[in-house]
């Protein structure tokens, strides 16, 4: 937008002065004073672009294809997890959609951590990190990271939005042979940060590994690629196989991209995501050090091959922000090149340390993951055995087929009016049109008599509106997993022998760890 | 057909077919009613119904339209979406979920029966003056947050005449519904003393302008029209050289389509009841006359009736042949309108009709009371401005419900009554050191001073900032639940001793 206001304002520059140069030309003939009247007044009577309009209508085409967003208002409540109130403080209701994963938002140590920073060091961080300088919170969560993903460095934005824009598209600005291969179902935020690259791209099927090597064969070896993919698919759960597409980068010569922030806090002995997760017992024997070997003997584990891996702080980790964690080299080329990074405002320095001390908490905490995917797997069992369609899935999200803007926003208004049930209906543009959802997170607070309350709510919803179930989908031949004849559904991340681990099986090394702040951070000394 | 039905039990037939109307359903409709209006159980019940299947109608018809141009944009923008950066489409989620959202589209379209246009029903209510017909179409205008217009038939004549066009019902709809042409065109037009306009029975030879005349140029506007209305409208507020304001009003030409207005036709029609009385009681003796000879004395019943009927404001009662008594009105057929007057044209097109009761002294007690805006509740309101509660015992309010009966004039004659009944008290109370007001039974009898007449003078029951022991005393005396109540909204001094009150201390 900074650019094309001022193109906008030339044009219209030059557009007057044309229309006074006619006057001039117009105004030496033999009718001058007339004419001149003329296109005195054509100019005054001219009337400018119609911009209201322009905005009404596009705003009234939102309602009319029902995508038209209403914020409701959610205020949840540190002190009794999971509940909010509305409007009125009386007015309560049970929150089961946030991404607030595992309850870190409201935590004590999470809040004391905040609470001492800010009284120490105030709210802003006062500037860009260059101009402002940053702060020990900063140095402290860019090691953490660092520490968490068993990567040389980390660097923080404001957002994973942003880093996932700033990172994408450096890669191709910097690399203008560069070919990115993107998942189709990839978040917004890549595919804009691929947009911006402006380099050639390939988007594949979602999670066929077949057609994404087919691409690659396409490139000679020296050609430079990069995967960008998620671990976790945030609306429809789904999970890419990380270990094959770094096998297939190895193969090919690509950098890996990887998005995990659905996954970080959830997966893996120590919340770092599916990529800890696929060398599971090699990262819980060793804890919070880089294990010798993988879960198959190999030198390097998945976590280790991924090249970037970015994750937000504002889910699982209860603050906001995001981040990318990868060796010393990208992360000080980043820091040093990365717009997205270079012109905004660092993070609160309270922020930060409550994100800080989110991440200690749950690394130590392995009953925080292991419960919550129990509560999942309590109301996917139970909306199987009612035939209300969930996406099939293997990991902690929820999402129920509704298939229709217009009812899922009802059954959403309906669960939060008639069950005091709060869960948001996804719509356009954060789903395809016509896989409208609602998407249900339960958390290690959402324990089994809340889930029975939810359960029937959503029950009752699907005879109200009379909202198609399992078999009404199956008999049109499914839609997106559900109902579909030879669908094959895979297994749970989370084995039954993981679920099983409490916090004692944990390398007592992951408690209070020392954790030293990274050179990278600042920047290297020659 | 048989594919149709196929296809109905499927996922996106069922998406195509659930859609929950928003229109609150009849039984919702006469909850909301009940909160506001006593009594007029048939009545409220019929208006329910057929304002439901009125937005029923009006919903179907939007719905038919809405589908059609939502399919348009959705492929339209699909098109744009896929030609620019597929940010949001060209991956397989959005191609399946395109594929569920056509077949909805036409299932939906599959649905929509392009020959069946479902028609229209006005409304007709009869009822005696005071029995809240119109209190009812406000009540159901607000209910569903629809433009209503309120149009007198007396002050309307054909046009051309002095006198107030017909279409001026749908200009104030208009201007009700803020120049909105599609919000009025779903609102409710009632046309109140529709029975001023019946035709005189005999014709007198000169054209009816102002009566039948009128009823003529309704017929288009009921049955549901385009109608052309020019209204004088604010359009643009001005800074003119010496820096005054000025509003420019400009003629703007409307077309308002009338077919989706619901027209409630409304009038006391009085004298009906006993037309019908009279045509059902020769209905009977018809058949009576078969079976004996013996109404020798028929022309002194007739005069009886007749005497009776001159000075009697209630409503006749029919005696049906199950023994029970019903309200005359209740038994209104369009035959009986049209010899009371309207034009068979006009009754047509308004085919559901209800009677509303005159109210009994119970109605009038209750509606005192209990709705929201209960007289009483608005008498305590203004009262306690000036500090003074207010007490009124139930013996004292069946006595004004009574009053009010004998008045004739229904529910606005309670008004009245109370009026009288706190003329004194409102001017005495104010600036004065009253804190408590008591009206009981013997303060509402002090009303009457003959038998025919009301008197100016009552006997209120004044009582101070620290005289409430004995306001409690009285009080509980005749309705001891206000007692109970007063003792634990004011609480109870009883042998504590009360330094005295400074005089005034509740102005």
């Amino acid at each position: 937008s900074t650019t094309a206001a001022p193109h906008a304002k030339n044009g219209y520059a030059t557009a007057t002065g044309a229309g006074a140069a006619a006057a001039t030309a117009t105004a030496s003939s033999t009718h001058a004073a007339a004419a001149a009247a003329a296109a005195a007044n054509h100019s005054t009577q001219e009337s400018g672009f119609d911009y209201e309009g322009l905005i009404d209508s596009e705003l009234q085409k939102k309602r009319l294809d029902k995508s038209y967003r209403y914020f409701n208002n959610i205020n949840r409540l540190a002190k009794e997890f999971p509940l909010a109130h509305r409007q009125r403080e009386a007015d309560k209701v049970t929150v089961w959609c946030s991404n607030d994963y595992l309850a870190l938002s409201k935590h004590p140590e999470v809040l004391d951590a905040m609470h001492k920073t800010i009284d120490k060091y105030g709210c802003g961080a006062g500037g860009t990190r260059n101009i402002a300088g940053h702060n020990i919170p900063t140095l402290n969560l860019e090691a953490e990271l660092a520490t968490l993903h068993k990567k040389e460095g980390a660097l923080v934005f404001s957002s994973c939005y942003v880093a996932n824009d700033a990172v994408l598209s450096l890669l191709g600005q910097k690399m203008k042979d560069l070919v990115i291969f993107s998942d189709e179902l990839n978040h917004a935020s890549m595919i804009v940060g691929i947009k911006h690259a402006n380099v050639k791209k390939h988007i594949f099927k979602h999670n066929d590994l077949n057609e994404l090597e087919q691409l690659l064969q396409s490139y000679p070896k020296s050609v430079p690629k990069l995967i960008a993919f998620e671990s976790v698919y945030s609306m429809a759960g789904s999970v890419a196989d990380i270990e094959k597409i770094c096998d297939l980068a190895d193969k090919y010569g690509a950098l890996t991209f990887l998005d995990e922030v659905h996954a970080v806090g959830l997966y893996g002995p120590h919340g770092a995501g599916v990529a800890e997760h696929c060398d599971f017992e090699s990262h819980r024997a060793s804890g919070i050090a880089t294990p010798k070997t993988n879960d198959k003997g190999g030198a390097k584990t998945v976590m280790d091959r991924v090249d970037m891996i970015t994750g937000t702080l504002g889910k699982s980790f209860g603050s906001v922000g995001g981040y990318v964690a990868a060796s010393r080299k990208l992360i000080d080329w980043f820091r040093s090149f990365a717009p997205g990074f270079i012109f905004t405002t660092t993070l609160p320095p309270s922020v930060m340390a409550g994100a800080t001390a989110a991440i200690r908490y749950q690394r130590c905490h392995i009953d925080l993951r292991t419960s919550q995917q129990k509560h999942t797997m309590y109301v996917k069992k139970a909306f199987h055995e009612l035939g209300i369609p969930v996406i099939p899935n293997p990991s902690h999200i929820v999402p129920v087929l509704i298939g229709n803007a217009d009812l899922a926003k009802q059954a959403s208004d309906i669960l939060i009016n008639k069950h005091q049930i709060y869960v948001q209906a996804i719509n356009f543009p954060t789903v395809a049109r016509g896989t409208e959802r609602l998407r249900i997170t339960p958390t290690p607070g959402h324990t089994n008599d809340l889930s029975d309350i939810l359960i029937n709510a959503v029950d009752d919803v699907f005879n109200e509106l009379q909202l198609p179930r399992v078999r009404d989908w199956e008999s049109q031949g499914g839609l997106l997993g559900v109902g579909e004849s030879g669908f094959v559904e895979e297994s749970n991340l989370w084995t039954s022998s993981q679920l099983s681990l409490t916090n004692d099986d944990l390398n007592p090394n992951v408690r209070d760890p020392i954790v030293k702040q990274l050179e990278v951070s600042s920047g290297i000394k020659q | 057909s048989s594919r149709i039905g196929r296809y109905a039990a499927t996922a996106s037939g069922k998406l195509a077919q659930s859609r929950l109307s928003n229109i609150p359903t009849p039984k919702a409709l006469k909850k909301f009613l009940d909160e506001y209006i006593v009594g007029q159980e048939i009545g409220k019940k019929v208006l329910s119904v057929a304002v439901y299947n009125h937005y029923l109608r009006i919903n179907d018809k939007q719905k038919k339209g809405e589908l059609q141009r939502q399919r348009e944009l959705m492929e339209r923008e699909k098109i744009a979406d896929d030609r620019d950066e597929p940010i949001f489409s060209g991956n397989s989620e959005s191609k399946a979920g395109w594929r569920n959202l056509q077949r909805q589209f036409n299932l939906a379209g599959r649905e929509v029966d392009e020959d069946l246009e479902l028609s229209k029903s006005n409304v007709l209510v009869v009822g005696p003056s005071g029995s809240g017909k119109t209190l009812l179409a406000t009540t159901l205008a607000k209910i569903l947050n629809v433009p209503i217009a309120i149009t007198d038939c007396t002050q309307l004549t054909q046009a051309g005449y002095i006198g107030e066009d017909v279409e001026v019902c749908i200009e104030r709809l208009l201007v009700n519904a803020e120049f909105d042409v599609a919000r009025a065109e779903k609102g409710i037009i009632v046309l109140d003393e529709i029975d001023k306009l019946a035709k005189p029975a005999a014709s007198i030879g000169t054209k009816d302008v102002s009566g039948e005349g009128v009823q003529q140029s309704l017929l288009k506007i009921i049955e549901g029209h385009k109608v052309e209305i020019t209204v004088k409208r604010p359009v643009k507020h001005d800074i003119d050289g010496q820096k005054n304001q000025t509003t420019t009003k400009k003629d703007e030409v409307f077309v308002v389509d009338t077919s989706n207005i619901l027209f409630m036709i409304m009038g006391a029609f009085v004298g009906l009841d006993k037309h019908i009385v009279k045509r059902i009681e020769d209905m009977k003796k018809i058949q009576k006359a078969g079976e004996s000879v013996e109404s020798s004395n028929s022309k002194e019943v007739e005069k009886e009736r007749a005497k009776k009927f001159r000075f009697s404001n209630t409503l006749e009662q029919v005696e049906l042949d199950n023994g029970k008594k019903v309200c005359a009105l209740d038994l209104t057929t369009p035959t009986d309108l049209v010899s009371f007057g309207l034009i068979p044209e006009l009754i047509g097109r308004v085919p559901i009709i209800t009677a509303l009761q005159p109210l009994q002294r119970d109605d009038l007690f209750h509606i005192l009371k209990e709705p929201k805006n209960a007289l009483l509740d608005q008498y305590e309101y203004i009262f306690k401005q000036f500090g003074v509660r207010l007490c009124v015992t139930q013996k004292a309010l069946k006595k004004v419900a009574q009053f009010a009966l004998k008045e004739g004039t229904g529910a606005r004659g309670l008004r009245g009554i109370m009026e009288r009944l706190l003329l004194n008290v409102n001017y005495d109370c104010p600036g004065s050191n009253i804190a408590y007001v008591l009206i009981d039974e013997a303060t509402v009898d002090s009303l009457q001073e003959t038998e025919h007449s009301l008197a100016s003078q009552v006997d209120v029951k004044y009582y101070s900032g620290d005289e409430k022991d004995s306001l409690i005393r009285d009080v509980s005396e005749e309705d001891k639940k206000l007692g109970v109540m007063l003792e634990k909204e004011l609480g109870h001094s009883a042998n504590i001793h009360t330094p005295t009150i400074p005089k005034r201390s509740l102005t």
